[in-house]
């Protein structure tokens, strides 16, 4: 793989909220790039940072957030600088949006085929409302959605959860983007129906080129999609790599921690391996490493009392952790 | 690596989820700056009237012959009455029935709205649709006028209006319990306790009273800035506290008349003034603990 | 009488849909038809399937938290039809209910000490002394320090709640627990610590568990044996390693196919079903089987007559399908 110029390029992104009990970092100095056509995954537990990093991007943080640092460039710009016009302009149209929640992202009294061809008519002045129309319905046929002509008449409540995400991807494909960002798109719905739209959304992108980030907690889901994978915790990346490296020489305890407490459909092991402790709250991380109070790696040692940075292990793969060369030095993940 | 145990988590690793939330609402509270305004004049007032009559030991029922409708003077800093009574002494000694009856009957309103709403949310059926109609007819009478005829059948007493103001002013609370406890009722934090076999008597007094009564102090701010008004139209009327008792409203009754009204503001401006005050101070610190007992509304 | 703890026979559970200012009956919501399983003294039954088929309300009538339409639940052999509100509130003694939400079904102004103490107060159990003393001891159990006692539900971490909800529903003894989602609403890497204690309360206390989930991989890591729900009905029951290694309902067969798996060698490895369509909704159910809207294997017969949940040829367990077979793609060939 050459290097190519990343699509999206985030450089030390720091994002705070403002509370009842003070300023809250819920993003300390996050990097990560996609590169074109790409997929890339991004876990991490609830609260990690995972969708206020890609939030703070589009602009689309609450009023209480501010982006206090960091750079987001995307295709030679910095998200950052651009004001609320131009980036409007560019969501919906180079990047498509797709959350995991369709209903508080589409319009309760708007029909379904009225939201999607208004997308598409703010973004393409000169279609004609009857192109609009039929566009629409090619739209809703490509993501799987039976009887389009009909349905794009209907309203979000009458669609049930699964088409309100195919409903959802079929928005943010419209403009063919080329990024899509998915947070958490399938975590409210049943597996069989995860599925289907897992396998939508590969179709989608096999279709448009598009790269995905696909935010997630499901290890299995990034596992099956994505081809590099970003994880967080305590709102910053502690591991990042290709998919391969990380699930199975992972090069940080967090990581390797996860992989293992999951229970295992295929091999139903006698007893799982738990992470001790608590996900961190981000008003009171602890010094050093945010992992020190979780880690059995640690065992105390002075080194994690300093903030460890991403050094590389291998080409592309990364670690957040003093002793990552010990534990990528050690047997691959016993599963 | 693999190697398994279960694990213990420590709960003294999040010291900074153990600031209550009763405290931050007290955050919330403090931030609404005209809320705490309103406090503190309601404090200073209720601090005035207990300590005040320590200072100024005019008995407020003395007659002084020598001095009927006096402007104000180093011997009557707020003049004196018609009937040569001390303004400032009846003002204090009106302040004490006023703000007593207020927090009195809005406190009985209060716990018998909460009483009737919580039965029936809790219970629904016949019971919520019974008490639901009496709600309806008692919020359809006009409390003024209802008030006034109980009073005249009954006769002007502290008890009398205190009890009539009470029993006509508590739909609103009833109301909002009713609806907090209808949804309450729905939530796993019930049906759990429910599940452990609980009987109604004990969800009630436990679980659903704790948790309706912050919402209820808004209400009950509101209840209290009523009955005061209440208190000073029915002795404005005449039928509020028996003379020669004082109270805010007995005082704006005796200084009915036109020559008054334009040339002896000192008998008029205080007790007026001492009644707008406090109702608009109730009403700011009605609006600081809906917002402090809302978290949704901050900012 | 059997060994059963539980016995749920032929449970019916319909709820009426009401509209209009006169709330007139204009349809039914058929959440549970028919359905019948057992659970047996220390072991885990567990009941999958996908949202709104039915699981929770099985759930909620053998609590009585509503009147079942039809059927009958025996505890320890005891009907609980016919029985009084007070002996019904007896009874509750042998079963005990365990949330989904840790954060919503504990109450919010009761200190953790007095939320595990109040069963035992309900029933009258000990003195103030002797409670405070079990509370310490059930505490110890599920793994929280005595020092909590005094500290409020909102100033634990989720998966501590979970444990108080444990400790709570473990305080009158019961012989049987039902679990409702009891790990989903928790992260990922909590997730194991409180399965992990799960299986160790039953092994230590041999309490029956009735466990219910759609999260297969946890489910395969605790449970005994499954009942499989699909639209308000049971498809397939029978043991775990059956059920889970040889499927013979093709709902069972999707179902599990279509679970992610964690490990990004095996991707594209294994055959995933995607079906086609949603669920249909409980209202109107689909006449004769209720899967086969959606079943590549439907056939005339389908339409027509209804599958029974029989006894599979050569196994166990049993099934609701014409054309039951063991799948030639078993989720263990997916490794
Ligand atoms: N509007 C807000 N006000 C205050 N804090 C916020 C707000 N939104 C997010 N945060 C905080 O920022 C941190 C990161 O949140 P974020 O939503 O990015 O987490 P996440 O990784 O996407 O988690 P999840 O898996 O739950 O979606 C959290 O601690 C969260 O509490
Ligand atoms: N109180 C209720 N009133 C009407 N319908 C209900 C009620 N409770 C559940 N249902 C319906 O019954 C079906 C089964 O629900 P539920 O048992 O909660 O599903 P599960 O727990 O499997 O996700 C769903 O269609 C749901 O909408
Ligand atoms: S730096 Fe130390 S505490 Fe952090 S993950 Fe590595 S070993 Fe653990
Ligand atoms: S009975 Fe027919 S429709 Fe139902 S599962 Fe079997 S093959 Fe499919
Ligand atoms: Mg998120
Ligand atoms: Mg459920």
């Amino acid at each position: 793989m050459t290097a190519a110029e990343p699509l999206l390029a985030l450089r030390d992104v720091v994002t705070t909220f403002r509370t009842d009990m003070g300023r809250v970092p819920a993003v300390n100095g996050v990097s990560y790039s996609v590169l074109p056509g790409e997929t890339v995954g991004v876990v991490g537990e609830s609260g990690s940072g995972k969708s206020v990093t890609v939030t703070s991007a589009l602009g689309l943080l609450p009023h209480s957030g501010t982006v206090e640092s960091g750079q987001a460039v995307f295709a030679g710009r910095d998200l950052f600088t651009l004001g609320e016009r131009e980036l409007q302009r560019i969501r919906g149209r180079e990047i498509g949006l797709i959350f995991q929640d369709p209903m508080s992202a589409l319009n309760p009294v708007m029909t379904i085929g009225r939201q999607i061809s208004e997308g598409l008519r703010r973004h393409d002045r000169r279609l004609s409302r009857s192109a609009a129309r039929a566009r629409v319905v090619e739209l809703l046929a490509e993501v799987g959605i039976p009887n389009p002509a009909a349905r794009a008449r209907q309203y979000p409540h009458e669609f049930s959860g699964g088409m309100r995400q195919r409903a959802m991807i079929a928005m943010a494909m419209a403009n063919r983007p080329r990024l899509l960002i998915a947070d958490e798109p399938t975590t409210a719905l049943d597996v069989t129906v995860q599925a289907q739209i897992l396998a939508l959304i590969a179709q989608v992108q096999a279709e448009t080129g598009a790269a995905l980030i696909m935010i997630t907690h499901d290890l299995g889901v990034i596992a099956e999609i994505a081809d590099r994978v970003v994880v967080m915790y305590g709102g910053r990346v502690v591991e990042t790599g290709p998919i391969g490296s990380v699930f199975g020489k992972p090069g940080h305890p967090y990581t390797r921690g996860l992989l293992t407490s999951l229970p295992r459909l295929d091999r139903p092991a006698a007893e799982l391996y738990a992470i001790p402790g608590q996900p961190p709250n981000p008003m009171f991380l602890p010094d050093g490493c945010a992992f020190r109070v979780r880690c059995e790696q640690s065992q105390n040692r002075v080194e994690c009392w300093t903030q460890p940075d991403l050094t590389a292990l291998t080409p592309g793969h990364a670690s957040a952790c003093h002793f990552s060369h010990e534990l990528a030095a050690s047997e691959e993940v016993s599963r | 690596m693999t190697v398994v145990q279960e694990v213990t988590p420590s709960a003294t690793q999040q010291p900074e989820m153990a600031v209550p939330p009763g405290r931050l609402a007290v955050r919330r509270f403090m931030r609404h700056r005209l809320a705490v305004v309103g406090l503190v004049v309601l404090v200073l007032m209720g601090l005035a009237t207990l300590v005040l009559p320590l200072i100024v030991t005019t008995d407020p029922n003395a007659v002084d012959p020598t001095a009927f409708r006096r402007p104000p003077s180093s011997e009557h800093p707020l003049g004196t009455d018609s009937a040569g009574r001390d303004v400032l002494a009846r003002l204090i000694a009106g302040g004490q029935i006023s703000l007593l009856v207020g927090l009195i009957a809005a406190f009985g309103a209060t716990v018998i709205g909460m009483t009737l709403g919580a039965v029936a949310g809790y219970f629904g059926g016949w019971v919520d649709a019974t008490i639901s109609r009496l709600t309806d007819v008692v919020l359809s009478f006009p409390t003024l006028i209802v008030v006034i005829i109980v009073v005249a059948f009954v006769g002007p007493s502290l008890t009398t209006l205190v009890l009539a103001i009470a029993l006509f002013d508590w739909p609103t609370a009833c109301r909002v319990v009713r609806g907090l406890t209808m949804s309450l009722r729905a939530q796993d934090s019930i049906t759990g306790v429910i599940g452990l076999g609980a009987g109604p008597l004990r969800i009630l007094r436990k679980h659903v009273v704790p948790t309706v009564v912050a919402p209820l102090t808004v209400v009950a701010t509101i209840l209290v800035a009523q009955a005061i008004m209440l208190e000073a139209a029915l002795s404005f009327l005449g039928l509020g506290v028996p003379p020669p008792s004082a109270s805010w409203g007995n005082m704006l009754n005796e200084a009915q008349s036109l020559s008054i009204l334009e040339s002896m503001p000192w008998l008029w401006l205080p007790p007026g003034l001492a009644i707008a005050l406090t109702v608009l101070a109730v009403n700011f610190v009605g609006d600081g603990l809906r917002d402090a007992v809302d978290p949704r509304t901050t900012r | 009488m059997t060994n059963a703890v539980l016995t749920v026979d032929g449970l019916v559970k319909h709820f009426p849909i009401r509209s209009g200012v006169l709330q007139r009956q204009t349809g039914t919501v058929q959440a549970v038809n028919n359905v019948s399983f057992e659970v047996n003294h220390g072991e885990t039954l567990s009941l999958v399937g996908e949202s709104g088929c039915g699981k929770s309300t099985v759930a909620k009538s053998i609590m009585r938290f509503h009147q079942p339409t039809a059927g009958r639940v025996l505890l320890n052999g005891t009907d609980l039809a016919g029985l009084s509100a007070r002996e019904i509130r007896t009874l509750r003694k042998q079963v005990q209910f365990v949330f989904q939400d840790p954060y919503a079904s504990l109450p919010a102004r009761m200190p953790v000490g007095e939320i595990i103490a109040e069963p035992l107060e309900i029933h009258r159990i000990g003195n103030r002394r002797v409670r405070k003393e079990r509370v310490r001891e059930l505490l110890e159990v599920v793994g929280l320090g005595a020092e909590v006692l005094n500290r409020y539900p909102h100033q634990f971490s989720g998966g501590q709640r979970q444990r108080v909800g444990i400790a709570r529903a473990l305080a009158l003894e019961p012989t049987l627990l039902i679990l409702d989602e009891p790990v989903s609403a928790l992260d990922v890497s909590i997730q194991a610590q409180v399965v992990n204690l799960l299986d160790r309360l039953q092994r230590e206390l041999s309490v029956a568990y009735l466990f219910i989930s759609h999260d297969l991989a946890v489910v395969r890591h605790l449970t005994h044996r499954v009942a499989v729900m699909y639209l308000g009905h049971i498809v397939e029951y029978g043991d775990a390693d059956e059920v889970f290694n040889r499927p013979t309902h093709p709902y069972t067969q999707a179902l599990l196919s279509a679970v992610p798996n964690p490990d990004p060698h095996l991707r594209g490895r294994g055959h995933r079903i995607v079906l086609h369509g949603d669920l249909p909704n409980p209202s109107d159910p689909p006449s004769g089987c209720p899967f086969r809207t959606r079943c590549w294997k439907a056939q005339e017969r389908c339409e027509t007559e209804r599958p029974r949940l029989e006894q599979r040829v050569a196994d166990s367990g049993s099934s609701a399908c014409h054309f039951a077979e063991p799948s030639t793609h078993s989720v263990s060939s997916r490794t």
